[in-house]
């Protein structure tokens, strides 16, 4: 009997310790609040809700996009124990012919950074002056786009075109001011698109 | 005595359920392959391979091969534990996706009769399944709704879905803006019709040697191989 009893407390024993030293220790929580997205981060975009813009097809089609724009908080985890939360704020350019949607999207990279990538169907675009690597982008003081001169236009190209293959037809590279948004989208075929107003 | 029986029947129990495991060491094997006049709709890509449609704006895109696959469905059927037929069907997938968003899928499986060999197409979330020996379209897919006929021993019988309206017809011959295409299978959505938007893809042609060669959206817009 005293033989069954000594089973039981070293079975319990070993299941307490296996309990025990299975927990994981308790983490410190920490938050990481990145704030708000300031006014000059959120004037990289110039898209308001509900809006729409036209462009030109270098064939001739007009084509409008209606805009679609969100601001929301983010929360994301590095691991159990952080929390980081950031602003971002997403402007959707949906067409009315079958062809690519396009994104302009801001988010805080910390409490004082930001950056913005603009999205043209599955091609992407770096807004230079918000991230810190050289991505061989072109600067004009002004540029006539059409009918039209703007200025303080960035030329960028896409950041995956070197790993393209060359017969596919993508957006190659974004004329881009803040006020105005994408100016013009040249197609890796030679084929553009121009903001039409 | 009654420990005794109890491990027999354990024992039995594990026996039978090990027997037809996974359709191993069945009674009866059945292998169905496809025509090869059949598989001759299926296109000669390899994964990567591009191919440039045009509509009739001027406004271009690129299909790119995601996928191309070749292999040998395995079925099979049990009876008291014992595989009593396993069948194994000859089954190809292709799969392209395009610079603006569109998937194209052909595939193609091989059937028991009286069912024939049929190939499924879907471009842009529209598909059908088409029974190549029957010349019927037994099932339909589409962002609107799902309509298919019941498969059985004598053919195809309409179900509760009602009636598929939608035809594939195959032409000798498709003169296009810049070439001919010969023996195409063209497909064209008659369902949903009222629930359509611009962009529901509602003609597909399938050239039996180049693939896609052409497609038309509810709005009027078409796209065609471009050379």
């Amino acid at each position: 009997m005293n033989y069954i009893k000594k089973l039981y407390k070293l079975i319990f024993l070993v299941v307490l310790g296996t309990v025990l030293t299975g927990c994981p220790p308790p983490c410190d929580y920490m938050l990481i609040d990145y704030g708000a997205l300031s006014l000059e981060a959120i004037a990289c975009s110039p898209y308001q809700d509900g809006q729409s813009y036209s462009f030109l097809h270098s064939g001739g089609q007009k084509i409008s996009f209606l805009a679609n724009r969100t601001r929301e908080i983010r929360t994301e985890y590095y691991d159990e124990c952080t929390e980081l939360r950031a602003e971002s704020d997403l402007s959707v350019l949906s067409p009315d012919y079958p062809i690519f949607s396009c994104n302009v999207g801001i988010s805080k990279t910390d409490s004082t950074r930001y950056h913005c990538l603009i999205w043209v169907g599955e091609s992407s675009f770096w807004l230079p002056f918000t991230i810190e690597i050289d991505i061989g982008h072109i600067y004009f003081d002004s540029l006539q786009i059409g009918q039209s001169w703007y200025r303080e236009v960035y030329k960028i190209g896409n950041n995956w075109r070197e790993e393209l293959p060359e017969q596919q037809i993508l957006a190659d590279s974004i004329y881009y001011n803040t006020s105005k948004g994408i100016l013009k989208i040249l197609m890796s075929n030679g084929e553009f698109y121009e903001i039409h107003n | 005595m009654r420990s005794i029986i109890k491990c027999l029947f354990l024992a039995l129990s594990l026996f039978l359920s090990s027997c037809g495991g996974e359709g191993e060491n069945p009674l009866k094997e059945e292998y169905y392959y496809l025509e090869e006049s059949n598989k001759d709709w299926l296109t000669p890509d390899t994964p990567g391979a591009i191919f440039i449609m045009r509509d009739i704006n001027g406004i271009a895109s690129s299909f790119r091969m995601t996928g191309n696959n070749e292999t040998l469905g395995k079925s099979w059927s049990t009876f008291l534990g014992i595989n009593t037929l396993t069948t194994y069907t000859e089954e190809c997938f292709q799969s392209y996706k395009s610079s603006y968003g569109m998937v194209l899928g052909i595939s193609m499986r091989a059937n028991s009769p009286p069912q024939g060999d049929n190939i499924i197409i879907s471009l842009d979330q529209v598909g059908f399944s088409y029974d190549f020996d029957f010349e019927t379209i037994y099932s339909l897919d589409t962002p609107f709704g799902y309509k298919n006929l019941l498969m059985t021993d004598k053919g195809y019988e309409l179900h509760d879905d009602g009636k598929i309206l939608s035809t594939v017809e195959i032409l000798d011959s498709l003169p296009g803006s810049t070439a001919t295409y010969e023996e195409l299978l063209h497909f064209t959505l008659k369902d949903f019709a009222d629930q359509w938007t611009d962009f529901t893809v509602t003609e597909i042609y399938l050239d039996k040697e180049a693939g896609l060669v052409k497609y038309v959206l509810a709005s009027g817009i078409s796209s065609e191989r471009s050379p």
